[in-house]
């Protein structure tokens, strides 16, 4: 039997989305196994569920929001929260509910109306079952997340750095180069692919278990100050335990 | 609510909209409904590199318009004169981004309107050929973004001054036998999209583009880029998280079909062959269906502007891929020729480079008037034909805009 998928987003760049049409050819072969079953981007024939796998992309931040990955919860056998946004709460996060109010005001004005919240991590809301971060996330990983789905298996959690799949693509480290390069505290699955560019970690993928942020914070304050600092782990790690164990107040 | 409006969520577009059609008066209205995303709040306080790193996540179809239009604002505000072969680089990062949306919305989004699919992915069964093009044109322009961008959602190379790295020029003669080999599919998607019909709409309306740094129109405008928020107004409307751009409290429009319009003079020999031999049509149609075909006209002038940069930038001896600047209190305005149409980005920094202003008008915020306008008319002149057809007929209006709720609410 085909395997029955649905994809939702909610507030995002669907930039995660467009990586599944950015399979391309693999994304016909993989449609000959799966039924694409619900997936407003792409059609208008849509289907409410049961699905085996959902995958859900985008920060929940209206009331509907909220109402449909909890729908999708409910009717779905596996969650999958689709990169950065639905994963860690994205960029938008690292405002926090008292800037984001004020920011709404400043935006649209004092009249301005919304049921919106600052943007947080699907899991607040809802279990997630598999975690594929990334801003975007990296096509390989989403592959072979596909793959091992059609055959029967679970993925397993990455538990190394982005540094070790730097260094295995022998680059230069841009953190000894004096960028604020995040890959010793980052996730990894990315394959390295921005340092390996030139441009140092943002850290997208998210915090890495067990990694040493307290000494990271320690090497950024001392070579970009205390506010730098702080704006650096913001903005991938703002709604993470690693983060709020460093910065247990929420910014103002 | 009467029982004459009626909300359908429109489907196959970037974003979430509802159309709101009101049957009895001719009226409709597109209604966003898409979370507040608050991006010119997010980069407040931050040192300049931040920007086009966090306002490229604005949109995944447009990333890099958005990291051209946010470098172009800094390197205004900063004074930076990046050298012709950086320029030849950026260009063809725009030309990607122009391809992969166009054939993105070509194929993926407008096309199974006029092939009667209920996606793409049918094609690949009931029209293989087609379905090929699709998958080809696409790739093309990933391409692009990839070998210079470095990927093709997100870029990772252009920065402030320049690029982190850039290309070994093997790989630019590789894309240059890409760009050659695609043309001949370039002039098919021309002609299947030349070839539908499409729905009889005429309204004259005002075209905009920005060309040498200057806001241009069809209807005499012409004025510096700095004064981009004089040449419009935007405004909040309740219910919907994005705003509305007029012009003396009438839409305008921007995008493929506007350029057409406007720069004919810039078409290059094959694109020009396009227009004028394979649709074969005076400008300007004022029939926004149109917009569609223009996009197809696009594809085919961006392959062979990427040739020549390619060409130019291999023929230059002294390279550099970053220029040095100082930062500075400032402040600057730059804009590009996005997919969709003019996207611009303004920014002030204080002395130490960081941001205390950004503004960020999107292309799709200056269509929505214009597309609602189009609408009406439909209503009215079609007002006899069935309610679902109509319907029918305005959501295909609104795809062939192409337009992006995501930018639009930014």
């Amino acid at each position: 039997m085909k395997l029955k998928v649905a994809i939702f987003d909610l507030t995002d760049c669907e930039g995660c989305e467009l990586e599944f049409i950015n399979l391309r050819e693999k994304l016909t072969s993989i449609a000959e196994q799966t039924e694409i079953a619900n997936w407003r981007l792409g059609s208008t024939s849509n289907d409410p569920g049961p699905f085996d796998v959902t995958f859900i992309e985008g920060t929940p931040i209206t009331a509907e929001d909220i109402e449909i990955v909890k729908q999708a919860r409910a009717v779905s056998r596996i969650v999958v929260s689709l990169g950065s946004c639905a994963d860690l709460g994205g960029v938008q996060s690292w405002l926090g509910e008292a800037a984001w109010k004020k920011g709404i005001k400043l935006v649209y004005g004092e009249k301005y109306k919304t049921d919106s919240r600052a943007p947080k991590p699907l899991s607040y809301y809802i279990d997630v079952d598999v975690h594929l971060p990334g801003c975007p996330i990296n096509q390989n990983e989403l592959a072979d997340f596909l793959g091992a789905l059609l055959a029967g298996r679970m993925p397993t959690e990455v538990r190394y750095p982005v540094c070790l799949e730097c260094k295995a693509r022998e680059n230069e480290c841009l953190l000894l180069a004096g960028e604020p390069c995040l890959g010793p505290i980052t996730k990894g699955g990315c394959e390295a692919v921005c340092p390996s560019r030139g441009l140092r970690c943002w850290g997208c993928f998210g915090a890495l278990r067990g990694g040493n942020t307290k000494a990271m914070q320690r090497v950024l304050k001392e070579k970009f100050g205390e506010e730098r600092a702080e704006q650096l782990l913001a903005i991938f790690y703002s709604q993470q335990d690693e983060y709020k164990a460093l910065y247990p107040k929420e910014k103002k | 609510m009467s029982e004459s409006v009626l909300t359908h969520f429109v489907c196959k577009i970037e974003g979430h909209g509802n159309l709101k059609l009101n049957y009895k008066s001719g009226k409709a209205k597109l209604v966003v409904d898409e979370g507040e995303r608050l991006f010119e709040q997010l980069v407040l306080g931050r040192p300049y590199e931040d920007a086009p790193f966090i306002t490229a996540r604005i949109c995944g179809i447009c990333p890099t318009a958005h990291v051209l239009a946010s470098l172009n604002a800094l390197e205004n505000a900063f004074g930076v004169e990046v050298t012709p072969n950086i320029i030849n680089l950026r260009q063809i990062l725009r030309a990607g981004q122009l391809i992969q949306s166009h054939a993105l919305h070509l194929f993926f989004l407008a096309l199974p309107d006029y092939m009667n699919v209920a996606n793409a992915i049918q094609l690949h069964h009931e029209n293989p050929e087609v379905y090929r093009m699709a998958i080809a044109m696409k790739k093309l322009g990933d391409r692009l973004t990839e070998v210079i961008g470095g990927r093709a959602v997100h870029p990772i190379t252009p920065v402030v001054g320049g690029f982190t790295s850039v290309p070994a020029d093997e790989q630019l003669r590789e894309l240059r036998r890409e760009l050659e080999a695609h043309m001949h599919m370039a002039l098919a998607t021309v002609e299947l999209f030349a070839g539908f019909k499409y729905p009889a709409l005429k309204r004259e309306t005002e075209y905009l583009m920005v060309k040498d740094e200057r806001i241009i129109s069809n209807q005499g405008l012409d004025t510096p880029l700095e004064n981009y928020a004089y040449a419009f107004k935007e405004s909040v409307r309740e219910g919907s998280q994005t705003k509305y751009g007029t012009r003396d409290g009438h839409g305008f429009m921007v995008g493929a079909l506007a350029r057409l319009a406007l720069d004919k003079q810039s078409l290059h020999p094959k694109a020009l062959y396009a227009l004028e031999k394979i649709w074969d049509k005076k400008l300007p149609t004022y029939n926004s269906f149109h917009n569609n075909v223009a996009q197809s006209i696009e594809i085919v002038n961006l392959i062979e502007e990427s040739i020549e940069n390619i060409d130019a930038y291999l023929a230059e001896k002294n390279r550099v891929a970053r220029v040095p600047f100082r930062v500075s209190e400032s402040s600057g305005v730059g804009a590009v020729e996005a997919p969709r149409g003019t996207l611009y980005h303004a920014v002030k920094t204080d002395e130490k480079g960081n941001i205390t202003l950004y503004d960020i008008v999107t292309p799709t915020v200056q269509n929505l008037v214009n597309l609602e306008e189009d609408a009406d008319l439909l209503m009215t002149e079609h007002a006899k034909v069935s309610e679902e057809k109509l319907y029918r007929e305005i959501e295909m209006l609104v795809r062939a805009y192409d337009p992006c709720i995501t930018c639009s609410v930014h």
